[in-house]
């Protein structure tokens, strides 16, 4: 078993922020600035 | 990149890799290239023209969107919508749980639109899933208003029900005959479903649903068994207290999996293809939030037995903070997500190998 490498790329956006993170609780990330890349657990 | 996405909600590609998407409440919209294999991913701007009408209230309006298995041939869309209804005696808004079918074109149109089932008028009910599964059958997830409705198989709400695909009742569905009953129902006792999926292999027909605050769990749904809802939950009210004093009844049916505290579960599927062959065989299910704290969403990857048994879980995309809608494996064989939350997207999964 090893741990896989994944790729997250967004496709489609929302185009701007449609919360305020006053709103969300929490700061969002900016999911169009990817690809963000993840190291699982091993599969 | 594509922009412009309102509360997405379900994906449904189409065998061009272009895909249909539900905004929930609101409408359809159709992304070309939704794969971005061609490098050519556009949201188109208006919504699908033939789709569902506009909902009013917090859950009125479209939810689901699939394609059926012979869409190549047929070319049919199936679709779910909460209804606006009239007044109850008490002035509040009703809606009525409805799937309808329509025929898409080409040119991104939806055409001759029919209404296959429709449940009765109710005021609270939630969101809706469909599934076609490899018994030729078609079957739909139905939220729970705020009663007991789920206990009883005189009306549609909190059950899975399972109809053809023109959406008559199946002869063999468990009330099909009781006197009173809604021949439509095939299982009881349910909250909010908001996943529905079938076992590419076996069939087997698995729906993932909302505890109130923790015992959210994935059902595999079986004729006629009753899965406790509101009398029985592993979950606890917004206040603290246990839901109830057991979890389970003496005649309900336990979940595959559990989750405690809530993860949110929305999105439910098998991941078949072999594009990322370590996962191939595993069930993928969309989180909104952990523990009810905001932007703690992600993909949740279970490994399970043949007999679908769990033998580990994984969580993934949990840095994104994401709120997690819908999970889908797309035609090239790889897994998409869609969120809602601050800024919605669609999100391709695929191996860095690769």
């Amino acid at each position: 078993m090893r741990k896989l490498l994944i790729l997250a790329t967004a496709l489609v956006t929302s185009g701007e922020l449609q919360a305020q993170p006053s709103e969300l609780g929490f700061s969002p990330a900016d999911l169009s600035a990817g690809p963000f890349e993840f190291e699982t657990a091993e599969q | 990149m594509a922009s412009g996405f309102r509360r997405p909600f379900s994906l449904a590609f189409l065998p061009s890799g272009d895909a249909l998407i539900s905004e929930r409440g609101v409408g359809l919209r159709l992304v070309r290239d939704a794969t971005g294999i061609r490098g050519e991913t556009m949201l188109v701007d208006a919504p699908v023209d033939g789709g569902p009408p506009r909902g009013a209230g917090r859950n009125g309006g479209v939810h689901e969107v699939v394609v059926h298995p012979d869409f190549e041939s047929n070319g049919q869309v199936y679709y779910t919508y909460n209804a606006n209804g009239e007044a109850n005696a008490d002035g509040q808004a009703t809606s009525m749980v409805t799937l309808a079918r329509a025929l898409y074109l080409d040119d991104g149109r939806l055409i001759a639109p029919e209404i296959l089932f429709q449940g009765e008028a109710v005021t609270g009910q939630s969101g809706s899933r469909l599934s076609f599964a490899p018994d030729g059958y078609l079957y739909m997830t139905t939220g729970a208003p705020f009663g007991d409705e789920a206990q009883s198989n005189t009306n549609v709400y909190g059950k899975v029900l399972r109809l053809t695909e023109d959406g008559e009742i199946p002869n063999d569905n468990p009330f099909a005959s009781v006197p009173g009953a809604r021949g439509e129902v095939f299982t009881l006792g349910h909250r909010d479903q908001l996943g529905l999926t079938s076992h590419p292999v076996s069939g087997a027909v698995l729906a993932v649903e909302h505890g109130p605050n923790g015992g959210d769990e994935v059902n595999r749904i079986l004729p006629g068994r009753n899965y406790g809802w509101p009398q029985f939950s592993f979950g606890r009210s917004y206040e603290g207290p246990r839901h109830s004093e057991r979890p389970l009844g003496p005649d309900t049916e336990q979940p595959l999996i559990l989750w405690l505290p809530s993860i949110g579960p929305t999105g439910l599927t098998f991941y078949s293809g072999d594009r990322i062959p370590q996962w191939t065989g595993n069930l993928f299910v969309g989180s909104a939030r952990r523990g009810e704290i905001p932007g703690t969403g992600g993909l949740e990857r279970i490994v399970l037995n043949d007999n679908l048994e769990e033998l580990r879980r994984e969580s993934l995309l949990g840095p994104l903070r994401a709120r997690i809608r819908d999970v889908r494996e797309g035609p090239d064989g790889l897994l998409y997500v869609i969120t809602d939350d601050a800024d919605p997207v669609l999100l391709r999964i695929s191996p860095l190998e690769n």
